[in-house]
């Protein structure tokens, strides 16, 4: 034979180690700023000591909003990766394709209607999510029997956009204080951030992500074409629709904890390509460290730019990721 | 081992017509059998049902005596492996990630790439004459070098049984003799072919078997030289052709071209717009 054939496994490790000393390095720059200033000594002691005098706010505040910024930014990421290797068009994402605004409007309906917060609100929204993809996809196949991606995106953001108004308009007829509530739902941020909250997001989006990772090598094929993938062995339809949920329920994990939060499905993935590849055995867990870090510096920089008042997370986030989704939107059309 | 296809009928979504009738055929290991005809006579379709991708209405298609429909997925890859006529990734990777795709049936959701998958990975591409662009991006590529990347990822599988649909697509010269070389290579070794082609030249010099389509139904099934018929193809192109010797004796197929079959005979019908 005398074909030596590059193994490209180390890099991946490589870079993989990379992210995650970036994220574990983000977290920590995180737990510093705030609305009190806190030095780095003063915040290991806190960490170490519950007695110190810090300890409430990093252990009650700051560590469980970080946790729940890290794990939010994670999820959607990797949500994002998977819905583009689905739809076989970087441009997906779970906001774009509507899924956070189904999500939202969820929410808001099982907050405005008086459901107990917590698990009620997750359930809603995780029925908006699936209700708004599966919205998107049908809208997408009117065109013809197989789903052209640009009208997917297309339908995505028709449906996210009337999702939005009807929650607006819920919004608009609610008494201020369910409006404070319901609110949180729609600009997305971590301030209602508590170790509850992380414990509900991690027990939806775990098994999530786990399904995924599962799917990793489907996702390879699926990005191929349906024929090409059952012609190497993926059934095709059942990876789709597996992936599709497990997604829904990220999005909606996400959304239920954290409100509707855009672009980072979209910039992380396509950014981590480059590096990584875009097979997922690789891009999924790089996507997930690399948009945890990326959410909990986007909340570092929301809650710290106009403190002691609050951005929310969401705006931060659009004002990075809509310039790089310009950009791409170019690139494709070239 | 054989591919079997028993009668079956195969309709479209929505379509009135079916595009396959009645049509049955067979794929033994060790025979290169290669399926011609018009364009939109129903060879893709029996491809695809052969793959699963369509299910036919009447009839059976089994591999190894089980249903196609019975076997799954992951199973059926190994033992067939295929590449369809078009295709548009939307990632580029490198080659040898895209030929090692052909591996991840076999591999299943964890196992990790071993020394096996390695040396298949190597084999593919060195048949397909592509070891030099290993590194290179599939979007970098031209589109005969993406085709015999395809040809690469299917053969990467070592399958039992290979379905390629119009593979010389796209090819010069050069790497579609060494393509057809290597599918005589393959068969010799055990494999079952099926090629989908309009070379039907090749077909004549290469093939074992030849089946030829015509309107959805089976117009002929055997040995080269009695399928591609002078009068037979002809009539099944709606095009004239003639059936000339080459000076070691061997058949080969020209097309007429107007002024040689006479001015003054009408275009075929299907071809009067033109």
């Amino acid at each position: 034979m005398g074909v030596s054939v590059p193994a490209t496994v180390a890099p991946r490790r490589l870079v993989h180690a990379l992210l995650f000393a970036g994220a574990v390095a983000a977290c920590l720059l995180a737990l510093a700023f705030g609305a009190v200033d806190l030095t780095p000594a003063q915040v290991l002691a806190a960490l170490l000591d519950p007695e110190s005098p810090d300890a409430a706010i990093i252990r009650e505040l700051r560590v469980p909003r970080i946790a729940l910024g890290f794990g939010v930014g994670g999820a959607l990421a990797v949500a994002g990766a998977a819905l583009q290797a689905v739809v076989g068009n970087p441009l997906a994402e779970p906001w774009l394709l509507g899924i956070s605004g189904g999500a939202g409007l969820g929410a808001v309906l099982a907050v405005v209607i008086g459901l107990p917060p917590g698990w009620s609100v997750a359930a809603c929204a995780t029925l908006g999510a699936l209700a708004a993809i599966a919205l998107v996809y049908r809208v997408s196949l009117v065109a013809g029997r197989r789903v052209d991606p640009r009208v997917l995106i297309l339908a995505g953001v028709v449906v996210g956009a009337f999702a939005s108004a009807v929650s607006a308009a819920i919004l608009a007829v609610t008494d201020p204080f369910t409006f404070r509530a319901a609110a949180l739902w729609l600009f997305g941020g971590f301030a209602g951030a508590s170790w509850s909250a992380v414990g509900r997001f991690a027990l939806a989006a775990v098994p999530a992500l786990l399904v995924l990772g599962w799917l990793a090598r489907g996702l390879d094929l699926l990005a191929l074409g349906d024929d090409t993938a059952l012609a190497l062995g993926a059934d095709a339809s059942r990876v789709r629709r597996l992936a599709i949920v497990a997604t829904a329920v990220l999005t909606a994990a996400s959304v239920s904890v954290a409100g509707v939060i855009g672009f980072v499905g979209l910039v992380v993935p396509h950014a981590l390509r480059w590096t990584v590849g875009p097979l997922h055995r690789g891009l999924l867990p790089a996507a997930f460290l690399a948009g945890g870090a990326f959410t909990v510096l986007a909340d570092a920089g929301a809650r710290t730019v106009l403190a002691p008042a609050e951005l929310p997370v969401g705006v931060i986030t659009a004002l990075v990721g809509v310039p790089i989704f310009a950009m791409l939107l170019r690139r494709s059309a070239s | 081992m054989s591919i079997r296809i028993d009668g079956i009928t195969v309709r479209y979504p929505r379509a009135a017509e079916p595009a396959v009738r009645d049509a049955s055929l067979g794929l033994d290991a060790g025979e290169l059998l290669v399926v011609a005809g018009p364009n939109g006579s129903g060879k893709s379709t029996v491809f695809r049902t052969i793959l699963g991708t369509l299910v036919p209405e009447r009839g059976r298609v089994t591999v190894d005596g089980r249903m196609v429909g019975d076997w799954p997925r992951a199973d059926l890859s190994r033992v067939v492996s295929a590449m369809p006529q078009r295709e548009e990734p939307a990632f580029p990777l490198a080659v040898h990630e895209a030929v090692l795709l052909g591996r991840w049936a076999r591999l299943g959701p964890f196992a990790p790439v071993g020394p096996e998958d390695r040396a298949a990975l190597a084999r593919a591409l060195e048949r397909c004459n592509l070891t030099g662009l290993a590194q290179r991006g599939t979007d970098t590529l031209s589109g005969g070098e993406w085709q015999r990347v395809r040809v690469a990822r299917a053969l990467a599988a070592e399958p039992r049984f290979l379905l390629l649909d119009e593979p010389g697509t796209a090819l010069d010269l050069a790497h579609e003799m060494a393509l057809f070389e290597l599918l005589r290579e393959l068969v010799a070794g055990g494999i079952g072919v099926l090629a989908i082609t309009h070379h039907l030249n090749l077909a004549l010099r290469y093939a074992d078997r030849v089946v030829l389509f015509d309107h959805g139904t089976v117009a002929a099934d055997g040995a080269p030289r009695a399928v591609l018929d002078e009068a037979l193809l002809s009539r099944v192109f709606g095009w004239p052709v003639s059936l000339q010797a080459l000076p070691d004796g061997s058949p080969h197929l020209v097309p007429l071209r107007r002024d040689e079959f006479g001015a003054t005979t009408p275009l075929p019908p299907h071809l009067e717009s033109t």
